[in-house]
């Protein structure tokens, strides 16, 4: 019984590979004739664009004049450029200027930064732009693993129209 | 697996519901790639998981594989050994979507038609599925008797002679 089952998966797997060998005949045959072939070789580099999902955590909108903008424990980060930053910024802010084309190295040095402080919750502010690089830039730090991140809804010209002083 | 197990009847009915339906998946699979291979080329290549150089040759051979092995399971010819291919195929193409997956890309399957991400995304059901597909592949190597097919009529008529 063991012989027959033994010469059974034999024959099995010989016409298998027999199979896989006429399959590959015939695809380079027909590769060969047909006039939009593919060189059997690839010899440049395939250009693939793969959206890689981004570690974005969930972050909630502040108004600009809410009270915990100015409380014991809150970091408030200016994402602005530094030119934006020296024109104006919100008192205590710190400038870490948001790179919508690189953020991760950034942000990773950032998140370093602020976990050695103990913050109970960072807040931070952009162009209040849609998208707004402040929320942008929360949604990539609290996609580090940090709850209690926010922005400024409106950004940057929402705080001065609340009055945000210099 | 028991003699008893393998040899009960009802299994011969079910591993010839399963080589057809497996036939017919797979001839459907094939054909898209065989008449586009750049774009299932591009496909291949997007899972990153060949290097370049085979990229093409996978995706010039594999649309192939697909179409005998779908023909052998259909007119029940060589039946076992075209479950064996399947089973192989499904193996490769769960490892190649765990990685994908682990690696968070967010990308077309490339198994049927090339499509866009949004409408016919890689996901853990799809890895499901290809296990299912196995499954079915293993039953009929495992038990297909060569119902309705051409395996069977060669086996009656030497059993005649």
């Amino acid at each position: 019984m063991h012989d027959a089952v033994r010469h059974s998966a034999r024959a099995i797997l010989r016409d298998a590979v027999l199979a896989a060998g006429l399959s590959a005949a015939l695809a380079l045959g027909a590769n060969a004739i047909r006039s939009n072939g593919l060189p059997l070789v690839a010899t440049t580099e395939y250009e693939v664009l793969v959206p890689c999902p981004e570690a974005l955590g969930d972050v909630e909108g502040m108004s600009p004049g809410d009270p915990l903008l100015a409380a014991d424990g809150t970091i408030v980060i200016d994402a602005g450029s530094a030119e934006e930053y020296a024109a104006w910024h919100l008192p205590g802010a710190r400038s870490v200027p948001f790179d919508w084309l690189e953020p991760s190295p950034l942000e990773r040095e950032v998140v370093r930064e602020l976990l050695r402080a103990r913050p109970q919750r960072i807040v931070l502010y952009g162009d209040g732009d849609d998208p707004d690089s402040g929320a942008t830039f929360a949604g990539l730090i609290a996609g580090q693993g940090l709850r209690n991140v926010f922005f400024v809804s409106g950004g940057r010209a929402a705080l001065q129209a609340a009055g945000g002083a210099r | 697996m028991s003699t008893r197990f393998v040899d009960w009847p009802g299994h011969a009915w079910l591993a010839l519901a399963a080589r057809l339906y497996l036939g017919v998946v797979f001839l459907l699979a094939c054909i898209h790639k065989i008449a586009y291979p750049a774009t299932f080329a591009l496909d291949v290549a997007t899972y990153d998981f060949l290097p370049l150089v085979l990229v093409n040759l996978f995706a010039l051979v594999l649309p192939f594989v697909e179409l005998v092995a779908s023909a052998m399971l259909i007119v029940g010819f060589r039946a076992r050994a075209g479950a064996l291919l399947v089973a192989l195929m499904m193996a490769a193409f769960m490892i190649a979507l765990g990685v994908a997956l682990s690696r968070g890309l967010d990308m077309s399957c490339g198994c049927f038609a090339s499509q866009g991400a949004e409408s016919d995304p890689i996901s853990w059901l799809t890895v499901l599925r290809d296990v299912a597909w196995l499954a079915l592949s293993v039953l009929v190597a495992c038990c297909d008797r060569g119902l309705l097919g051409l395996d069977g009529i060669w086996k009656r008529r030497d059993a005649l002679a």
